[in-house]
């Protein structure tokens, strides 16, 4: 039975090595759940777009964030008057200018 | 069930040819280069000192904007294990192994992709590609 035991465990050495490489370079950021804060930070932007958007006496149910897309991007969705409508925020260059003026938002499919 | 595994001499083949895998691995794996020039040498004469020869390549072209940069540059030797075009028509890239590592190569536009196996030289700017791994955009490549 060591003959088995060798065979597995040289198997199982190999995968590993495979494994380790393609692994050891690779950004995984994207596959570990977001932090919650950022989450939180993603609902405040959507909130401030929704108000931007002339949707602001909706309820809080007109801006859900459906989930992260890329590292500090997340997709939302915007109803206002009935009509929703997909967007993806950038959290890092958010902002909101000087008349209604969003930076960091761009259409995107749900 | 147990007379299949009670086979000393099927197992120590299979245990022959799984070293021979690992071995073979470990040999592909290890073959190659890669040097990475974290950041821009800020003057001439701090170029001109612990630098590397292949450095001047590394400014030889226009690096893309869209991806996350890691480095200022790289040089990467090793041996293709995959390539593809797209996903614009002139876009090719290829899949390297080097030094325990795996990178990606973008290509420049006018080249051909290389044979699976063949051993290339890319030195350029290191980006994040879209899935994750490391991509050097060539600005000099070529297949030794």
């Amino acid at each position: 039975m060591r003959w088995l035991y060798l065979t597995l465990g040289l198997l199982a050495t190999s995968v590993c090595l495979v494994g380790w490489i393609y692994l050891r370079d690779r950004d995984t950021s994207s596959a570990l759940p977001p932090a919650p804060a950022e989450r939180q930070v993603a609902q405040t932007a959507a909130n401030t777009t929704l108000n931007e958007l002339g949707g602001g006496d909706c309820g809080s149910d007109c801006a859900t964030v459906l989930g992260r897309t890329q590292p500090h991007q997340w997709l939302v969705r915007i109803t206002v008057k009935g009509h929703p409508r997909c967007l993806q925020i950038d959290l890092d260059t958010f902002t909101v200018s000087y008349p209604h003026r969003l930076s960091g938002v761009r259409p995107s499919r749900c | 069930m147990r007379a299949a595994f009670d086979r000393p001499r099927l197992w120590r083949v299979t245990a022959a040819l799984a070293a021979l895998l690992l071995c073979g691995l470990v040999l592909v794996c290890s073959q190659g280069s890669l040097t990475i020039i974290a950041h821009r040498p800020a003057t001439a004469s701090q170029s001109a000192g612990g630098l590397p020869s292949w450095e001047p390549w590394c400014t030889r072209g226009t690096p893309r904007k869209e991806r996350i940069r890691l480095a200022f540059c790289a040089r990467v030797e090793g041996r293709v294990l995959t390539s593809t075009h797209g996903p614009t028509p002139d876009e090719a890239h290829i899949a390297v192994i080097s030094d325990f590592h795996i990178l990606l190569v973008r290509l420049p536009d006018w080249e051909t992709t290389p044979s699976r196996g063949a051993k290339i030289v890319a030195i350029g700017p290191l980006f994040r590609a879209r899935d994750g791994q490391r991509e050097v955009q060539a600005f000099r490549y070529e297949t030794t």
